[in-house]
């Protein structure tokens, strides 16, 4: 899931949403409280600004009272005046901050005493030394501030929370929007793979780049059917015109060797090699075509519920009738539980056959062949093993020897096409499996790879 | 016997003809699907040898025809394409049996005569003979001369093939699709292998052999 790219374009829109929503709001957080203490600013050089320009005119005796009418002011007790010429201060201050005995003139913030507050409030502090050699604070509180500050910031944390909530509703929106789209062309892949191969994705009037995939999906398997079809036709007619003169050639030399007398032993000898001869090339035939029907996708329509214990047992009964000869084993190893699977019986069958045929045929005698069914490690998967104690594939041709023809150049003088394991491998893979080929040390060890059915149990013969 | 092949391949349909008379029986053959369908519906025949492609109407169609007119000839569809989903098509438009191009004659042979007695083997029997060899198929005894005899499932199955045809060739191919259901080749001599087996425990120390591999065909079980 996390890898999937829904989720990641999802995680990373719904990351960069949330980052611009609370960008926004901690900025207008900050907009906010700046603007007050400019607005408190403000104040104080207006009052430092009144009080200077008082001296100015009327002298500092018009300036203290001036002070100690602003500081009687009942309704605005926020504000702070403090003049000093001497000893003698004037204002709201219970005494001159020590700390600004000495300062120089200019902004502070501290803690200072009102004379009605109890105990130390934080203020802004303008210091000035007048002209007439008086020390002038005017101040304002910060408690409003304060208050101000802590309403915003809880305000602040529950819009981070909204934002949270909406960018998720709006990534959330977009996801749903995009995996509607794709899961259209995605719903029509996976009924092409499971052999509709008509199926199309439904026409869209909207020109968007979706649209656009779902057309280019329609016009694409327009475009493999009609290869198919054709690939069919001239298989069908090829196979036809092929097969007729094969059977003529195969009849008219079977009569031949028929006829009494008039012939020698080589004579008869080269009849025969002739119609060995056919079958073989019958045999290339037909195991072209199986590939070829193991490769038509189609076939899965036509797939049912099918027991293996009962397949591989057969088949291994079949086998060891024929290896007791050859003086060779099968070890059979399976559970009585029905392990089943979907798939063609024929196909399924040919294609295990023709591992333990490989197994036989490449192994020397008096060696077991081992076949064991078992559920793979891979969950949800059945895995069908073969292996046998003959010379084995190198590593580097174990994915060559399941091309079309390959053989390898050791097994160049034992019977066969070099189509057993093409035809297996194109027989697992039509059937959602894997075919691998491994070290038996020694030996080959071939595992079938084929997903367990989970549906109604429900076993056909 | 008299037979219908409906071939248009001449050549070929005069090689299967020429066979079927050395084989003695009393072949007709048609060139394309009409002139079959017509030869099928007047005369009457014992067993149809249809190809599955021919000019004018196809063969799955002419039997297909003949069975809606209640004609129930045994039919026999030579293919050209040999693939499994064909046979069953074939089978499912009326065909009996299925043989793919290129075969032996032999091949055909039994298969055909098989087919002509097909309506004996079909009757619900429960003991079967074959001279000192007998068969239960409820019980599942195997005896001869009264001896009991071990068969594992398989054998038994097989036993049982070759005795509902006592005295018909019956080839390796028609064993491997009759008793095992394998409509592919694994491997020819693998047939001949389980037969030795049989062969081990029904005619070993008895005087008279019942099961006869007949050349180039398959095998037989007569007294």
């Amino acid at each position: 899931m996390f890898r999937s790219f829904t989720f990641r374009i999802g995680a990373a829109i719904f990351l960069l949403l949330l980052t611009l929503l609370i960008c926004l709001r901690v900025f207008s957080y900050l907009r906010t409280v700046q603007s007050e203490q400019q607005n408190i600013r403000q104040i104080i050089l207006a009052h430092e600004d009144e009080i200077e320009h008082g001296i100015e005119r009327n002298g500092v005796r018009y300036a203290t009272y001036l002070v100690d009418a602003l500081t009687n002011e009942p309704d605005d007790r926020h504000l702070l005046l403090a003049m000093r010429s001497g000893d003698v201060v004037h204002g709201n201050l219970k005494s001159w901050p020590t700390e600004l005995l000495t300062a120089m003139p200019g902004w502070y913030e501290q803690g200072v005493n009102f004379d009605y507050s109890l105990k130390p409030v934080d203020a802004l502090l303008f210091l000035k030394k007048l002209k007439g050699g008086q020390s002038l604070i005017v101040g304002y509180d910060l408690v409003r501030l304060e208050q101000m500050k802590q309403a915003l910031v809880s305000s602040l944390i529950r819009d981070v929370w909204l934002s949270v909530f909406s960018a998720l509703c709006l990534t959330l929106f977009i996801l749903y929007l995009i995996s509607r789209h794709l899961e259209k062309v995605n719903d029509a892949y996976r009924h092409v793979m499971a052999g509709e191969i008509d199926f199309r994705v439904k026409a869209e009037v909207s020109r968007d780049e979706f649209a656009k995939l779902g057309r280019n999906f329609n016009e694409m398997m327009d475009w493999v059917s009609s290869l198919i079809s054709t690939l069919k036709d001239s298989t069908n007619s090829i196979a036809h015109d092929l097969r007729t003169p094969l059977a003529r050639i195969r009849l008219r030399l079977q009569q031949l060797g028929q006829q009494e007398g008039d012939m020698s032993e080589a004579q008869q000898a080269a009849l025969l090699e002739c119609i060995e001869d056919i079958d073989h090339l019958t045999d290339i035939f037909n195991g072209i075509l199986r590939i070829a029907k193991a490769e038509d996708l189609s076939i899965a329509r036509q797939f049912e519920p099918i027991d293996l214990s009962v397949m591989v047992h057969d088949l291994a009964e079949f086998y060891a009738a024929y290896l007791e000869g050859e003086n060779q084993g099968i070890v059979l190893n399976t559970t009585e539980v029905a392990m089943i699977v979907l798939g063609e019986r024929q196909l399924l069958s040919q294609a295990i056959a023709n591992l333990i045929s490989n197994a036989s045929k490449f192994s020397p005698g008096q060696h077991d062949i081992e076949i064991t069914l078992q559920p793979s490690p891979t969950k949800g998967m059945i895995e069908i093993v073969v292996a046998d104690r003959g010379p084995g594939i190198p590593a580097e041709f174990r994915e060559k020897v399941k091309e079309r023809f390959y053989r390898l150049d050791q097994s160049r003088n034992t019977p066969g096409i070099g189509l057993g394991l093409n035809l297996a491998d194109a027989v697992v893979r039509l059937h959602q499996g894997k075919l691998l080929l491994e070290d038996n040390a020694p030996g080959l060890k071939s595992i079938v790879l084929l997903p367990e059915y989970e549906g109604p149990r429900q076993v056909a013969g | 016997m008299r037979i219908l092949v409906v071939e248009d391949d001449k050549s070929l349909g005069k090689y299967i003809v020429d066979g079927l008379k050395q084989a003695g029986h009393n072949p007709d053959l048609a060139l394309d699907g009409l002139e079959g369908l017509g030869l099928a519906t007047q005369e009457s025949y014992d067993v149809l040898i249809v190809d599955r492609m021919l000019p004018k109407l196809d063969g799955l169609a002419v039997i297909q025809a003949l069975r809606t007119s209640k004609k129930n000839t045994p039919a026999l569809v030579l293919s050209s394409l040999g693939k499994v989903e064909e046979r069953v098509e074939g089978l499912r438009a009326g065909g009996d049996d299925y043989l793919s191009k290129p075969f032996s004659f032999d091949e055909l042979l039994a298969r055909v005569e098989a087919l002509s007695r097909r309506n004996i083997h079909e009757a619900e029997k429960v003991r079967l003979s074959v001279g000192d060899l007998e068969m239960n198929l409820i019980t599942r005894d195997v005896t001869r001369s009264g001896q009991q005899i071990e068969l594992q499932n398989r054998e038994f199955r097989l036993l049982e093939y070759l005795m509902r045809r006592p005295g018909e060739v019956v080839t390796r191919t028609m064993l491997l699709e009759g008793v095992w259901d394998f409509h592919f080749d694994p491997q020819t001599n693998l047939i001949d292998a389980q037969m030795s087996k049989l062969r081990n425990k029904i005619d070993k120390g008895f005087e008279k052999p019942l099961i006869h591999t007949i050349r180039g065909a398959g095998y037989k079980i007569s007294t």
